[in-house]
């Protein structure tokens, strides 16, 4: 079963366009990862770079070149297997799950936001996106 | 169960209308507790509410992680701004 996207708590910044390709099906809270110069592609694998998080779906085909992405707010999203603690910094750890940066490892891109709560394993936490990076 | 909120595909551009609909050609057990509506569209789709929020005291209510379980809603505090509640829908 695929990881839960991530669903807004609080909205606290209006979603952006970035540019995506026009033929590919993204589902509405996904983590898109940073691919080309503002340009997003869906999360697929632990370390990839902080893109946003899919503010609607791309229905691949329709012509549109752009998708909205939030760069901010709070998230409901899931933890991955190594889980994520109270106020550290998170990386993707799998396509849509969490876990905690390691120390050494804040200043390279990896960083989504701050964990708002501890979380184990396929567990929720409120994810405040987008801030420390 | 897959549940589409706003600006999900099956649901996009859509005006829902929220009544309750039966066939008139069904079986007319309950059809007088229903409304009834004709169309003459060559394609008919329907959806239903999601329940994926619900509980029994609060029919749409915040989302919950493993260490928030309480409503978001409600107590919300002067100048704050308001938690995002969608109604989902299933087609």
């Amino acid at each position: 079963m695929a990881n839960a996207v991530l669903e807004l708590v609080f909205e606290t910044a209006p979603p952006i366009p970035m540019i995506c390709a026009e033929a590919t099906t993204i589902p509405k809270g996904t983590a898109l990862k940073l691919s080309a110069a503002f340009t997003v592609i869906a999360s697929g694998a632990a370390d990839d770079e902080f893109g946003g998080v899919a503010a609607e779906e791309k229905i691949g085909g329709d012509g549109k070149k752009t998708i909205a992405v939030y760069r901010d707010g709070i998230f409901k999203a899931e933890a991955g297997t190594t889980g994520v603690s109270l106020g550290m910094p998170c990386k993707l750890e799998a396509a849509n799950e969490f876990t905690t940066t390691a120390a050494n490892n804040s200043d390279i891109g990896y960083n989504w936001g701050i964990a708002l709560e501890a979380a184990t394993n396929g567990q929720f936490f409120l994810l405040d996106l987008g801030r420390g990076n | 169960m897959v549940y589409d909120a706003a600006a999900e595909k099956d649901i996009r551009g859509i005006d829902i209308d929220k009544l309750v609909k039966g066939f008139g050609e069904l079986t007319p057990t309950f059809k007088n507790y229903c409304n009834k509506s004709k169309t003459k569209s060559r394609e008919i789709r329907w959806y239903r509410k999601g329940l994926s929020l619900a509980t029994a005291m609060n029919p749409l209510d915040s989302l919950t992680t493993n260490g928030v379980t309480g409503s978001l809603i409600a107590n919300t505090s002067f100048k704050s701004i308001p938690t995002v509640v969608e109604q989902k829908w299933e087609r």
